[in-house]
């Protein structure tokens, strides 16, 4: 009887030291398997709520006045909406338009040109560039060393209070893998909710899009995660060749990764230099915009065709795809009981 | 020289008595700074050709040692990953746990990360981000950091920065490094710059900071870097 009682206390003891409970990614309905490799970094809340604090907490600047939140609003979809190149630290602006977040664990390779292998990675780039936060890795970890905060919370995910930049970045991958938007208009009609249903534009403007869109915006991600060159002209005041940078191949020339359509109500400016301010502009381009390069995409060697009405009706669809869910998902948001308690 | 070796030695005797209790017969491995026949101290200048130069870093990966006999592998370390650094004493020793009886005579490492770790995301220990070994802008690790100052060198401040890295075909910068060994308790193995430096065009090639063929190039000629001291 005794030794089950010791048993039983040492049960109890050991129990309290296990870190949060394992949670799995909700995936939708349909979607394909996601392609983070979660065995890697599996999934727990107390991990995903680091990495939330993290992503919110402009200590990965130099001069802690910029996060991640300053370039990705949750109520944008996770861009930095009105700006066509957005602007970090000091109020540098940068080269390239923040691109929205959602559905990250899906994607194969990150940023305009692909630059980013790995999801974990990511946070590496803006940290340490000059107009976005400028500052180091390795100095961020010496700032989470030094906060009780941050021991605290790493004690909960971790098991011990060490900071280092693996887990740092683990934990904020686990928190961008979170944001999952599926659940727009669009989705609730594909899923023949109850009391939902596309307006007659809406529908047509469906049938357009799966006819001259979805080759490339492909349904659900609305994305394929590839890259392309979709016909812009070249901006001289930037000169940005996109993929080629990376790769160093001819062939990829002026392409930039094909974003998500999803939230796009949302997302303005569009392009990865955000010159275009309307989904009317960006519709304009591939009716009569499109400019011919070398790696020009083959499905728009010719413009695509459509009349003003069809127009219309291409953007009614367009709009299905904001997900409020999304975009105000207190998961998702400012952790104020944390950061400003 | 003999300073330096004894530094090392007073830090790998605090590893090798962790092994005593083991059923391992260790084998220490102990890496020496070389510039040329001298031993290499970072910050000092060496007269070089018609002129000098000075070593200011020199860090790279060293991955997958293994020992083998008659071509036949006898032994793989499970500590896959180390940051070799030459500022660094306690990075320059390894103690390998060796099975007794076994017999070697060739070991061989790989200079660098493989191409599969670079497309896996954050890793921790030696290969975590924070040692200033991976790119940031654009993902994978640098293999080698050597930087220095010459005249020769036509860069700002007269520098030299080689960071060797990519993993992508056909700039893949990994490289194997054979070597023979006589011994079987106690192997120094020498990291001399000066086969590396010989190699570098300091007017066209002293700033190596992206993948390619510059960097590919430079790592063809880092394999010579390594080599037995008796």
């Amino acid at each position: 009887m005794k030794k089950l009682l010791v048993l039983m206390i040492f049960a109890a003891i050991a129990l309290s030291f296990t870190p949060g409970k394992g949670t799995r990614l909700p995936v939708p309905a349909g979607w394909p398997a996601p392609v983070y490799d979660f065995s890697k970094n599996p999934l727990q809340s107390d991990k995903i709520l680091l990495g939330r604090v993290l992503f919110y907490d402009p200590i990965l600047s130099a001069d802690s006045t910029i996060s991640c939140v300053s370039c990705h609003l949750s109520y944008s979809a996770f861009t930095h909406i009105d700006h066509a190149l957005s602007h970090g630290i000091n109020g540098r602006i940068g080269t390239r338009n923040s691109p929205a977040l959602m559905n990250l664990a899906w994607g194969k390779l990150y940023m305009w040109d692909g630059a980013i292998n790995h999801l974990d990675v990511q946070p590496l780039a803006p940290i340490a560039h000059p107009d976005e936060m400028a500052y180091r890795i390795d100095s961020v970890v010496i700032r989470l060393n030094r906060s009780p905060l941050y021991r605290k919370l790493f004690v909960k995910a971790w098991g011990d209070s060490v900071a280092t930049g693996e887990r740092m970045l683990k934990s904020m991958a686990q928190f961008m893998t979170t944001l999952i938007s599926a659940e727009s208009k669009y989705d609730s009609v594909l899923r023949s909710a109850p009391g939902v249903a596309f307006t007659a534009q809406e529908a047509k403007g469906y049938q357009l899009f799966r006819q001259h869109c979805a080759s490339c915006h492909t349904e659900p991600l609305f994305t394929n995660n590839n890259f392309a060159n979709n016909g812009l002209a070249v901006d001289t005041t930037l000169n940005d060749v996109g993929r080629i940078k990376i790769t160093g191949k001819a062939s990829d020339s002026l392409k930039f990764k094909i974003p998500t359509l999803r939230n796009c109500e949302l997302t303005y400016p569009y392009m990865h230099d955000g010159r275009f301010k309307t989904l009317r502009e960006v519709v304009q381009h591939y009716t009569t915009g499109i400019q011919h390069t070398a790696t020009l995409a083959p499905q728009l060697q010719q413009s695509v065709p459509l009349t003003a009405n069809e127009r219309v009706d291409l953007i009614a669809f367009l709009l299905t795809l904001t997900d409020k869910k999304f975009i105000f998902n207190p998961n998702f948001g400012f952790p104020k009981e944390i950061l400003m308690p | 020289m003999l300073r330096r070796v004894l530094m090392v030695f007073i830090v790998v005797l605090m590893r090798l008595a962790a092994f005593a209790q083991k059923d391992a017969r260790p084998v220490l491995v102990c890496f020496l700074p070389q510039m040329g026949n001298d031993s290499l101290h970072l910050g000092k200048t060496y007269p070089w050709l018609n002129s000098t130069i000075q070593m200011d870093r020199m860090r790279c990966y060293l991955s997958g040692m293994r020992l083998y006999y008659q071509h036949k592998l006898v032994y793989t370390e499970s500590i896959t990953y180390r940051l070799i650094d030459a500022e660094d004493i306690s990075t320059l020793s390894v103690v390998l746990a060796v099975p007794p009886q076994t017999r070697f005579d060739s070991l061989s490492f790989s200079i660098g990360v493989d191409s599969t770790t670079n497309v896996s995301g954050v890793m921790g220990g030696d290969l975590d981000p924070t040692k200033g070994m991976y790119w940031t802008w654009q993902s994978g690790y640098i293999n080698m950091k050597i930087e220095g100052k010459t005249p020769l060198s036509t860069a700002r401040l007269h520098e030299f920065l080689l960071h060797i890295g990519g993993y992508a075909w056909p700039y893949a910068t990994v490289r194997q490094v054979g070597l023979k060994v006589d011994k079987t308790e106690h192997l120094v193995i020498g990291i001399d710059v000066l086969p590396l430096l010989q190699a570098t065009d300091f007017i066209k090639n002293n700033s190596i900071m992206v993948p390619g063929a510059a960097a590919a190039s430079c790592a063809n000629n880092a394999v010579a870097m390594f080599r037995i001291l008796p």
